[in-house]
């Protein structure tokens, strides 16, 4: 039983994405994917702070499941990472399409090194 | 990276969809007009993917358990194969099939962003330089890099070539116009798999 609320914490995941997405490319013309690099981030800082709950406070393996592989993994995305860094650097910004993959492999380690240390010092 | 929906304009939003989508509004007098909110059955088939994708990675997860300290196989493998799914997907979104409102929606935004993690890999690349498996996790971090650009080029050279090849088959087709009788074969083959894809 805990697959259905693994996946019910992926389709939200998966909603939030889309939406957070949406209103961050209403409002930002620009050619860098930088919803989901947000996206990319975020998820990786909270699922970061779910690990470090679970390996150092006996946060509920279960409860993991369902806000790690479920929500964050949901949300998080490396398709449209991949996807995007293509398209971006066949429309001739290779610049932009290095940026993403630094910025995204950067920040992100960061974020979830963020999040798993906060885990730790709580 | 969101596809417009032809709905958005013609669904009226009830107070539920309203309040979830108000964490990542920034309503005040400053803010822009608000356009229609997602219509609800774009929100419903991403669910639906999302589900899908969700549990498929979970149950891979369980069926293909890689040990601590060791490389990630399954989410590397899981990374790269939807890559390539999402890359030939969005060619055929985009350049083959006629518009749809829900095939994006329902497996790129569904199910391959929520089968494919960026935030597992991080953690997980995180967790192995913290154990002093730096090897490994640089091996992890450029691996899944290089195979999941390498395979969304792969999705993105095949649809291109399916393009193609449907192109030169229509060109065929026109070309032998007069003789109808002639192409029957060769014309049937894409009308029967733009109605699968309709249905």
């Amino acid at each position: 039983m805990l697959f259905v609320l693994v996946g019910l914490g992926a389709s939200f995941g998966a909603i939030a994405r889309y939406l957070l997405d949406q209103a961050v490319s209403r409002r930002r013309a620009f050619a860098f994917p930088f919803g989901t690099w947000l996206i990319n981030i975020t998820g990786s800082f909270v699922l970061g702070l779910m690990t470090g709950l679970t390996a150092h406070h006996g946060l509920d393996t279960r409860v993991l499941a369902v806000v790690g592989t479920g929500i964050c993994g949901g949300y998080t995305t490396f398709s449209t990472f991949s996807y995007e860094t293509l398209r971006v650097a066949e429309d001739g910004s290779s610049g932009l399409a290095v940026g993403n993959i630094l910025g995204s492999f950067a920040c992100g380690l960061g974020a979830a090194a963020l999040g798993l240390g906060l885990a730790l010092a709580v | 990276m969101t596809q417009p929906s032809t709905e958005q304009a013609a669904e009226t939003p009830d107070d539920e969809r309203l309040g979830e989508a108000s964490p990542f509004e920034e309503p005040g007098p400053d803010s822009p007009p608000r356009r229609a909110a997602p219509a609800p059955k774009v929100l419903a088939v991403i669910a639906l993917g999302g589900f899908a994708g969700g549990v498929a990675r979970y149950e891979l997860g369980l069926a293909f358990p890689t040990a601590h300290g060791t490389f990630p196989a399954t989410t590397f493998g899981i990374n790269v194969a939807g890559s390539f799914i999402l890359a030939l997907l969005m060619i055929f979104v985009l350049e083959i099939w006629p518009p749809t409102t829900y095939i994006r929606p329902l497996f790129g935004t569904g199910f391959c962003g929520a089968f494919t993690t960026f935030s597992t890999m991080t953690v997980g690349a995180d967790q192995l330089f913290a154990d002093g498996r730096t090897g490994t996790a640089l091996g992890y971090l450029f691996g899944s890099l290089a195979a999941g650009l390498g395979a969304a080029s792969l999705g993105l050279t095949i649809g291109r070539s399916v393009l193609a090849a449907r192109h030169r088959a229509h060109a065929e087709q026109a070309e032998h116009a007069e003789h109808p009788e002639q192409t029957e074969h060769a014309a049937a083959t894409p009308a029967t798999a733009e109605g699968q894809v309709r249905a």
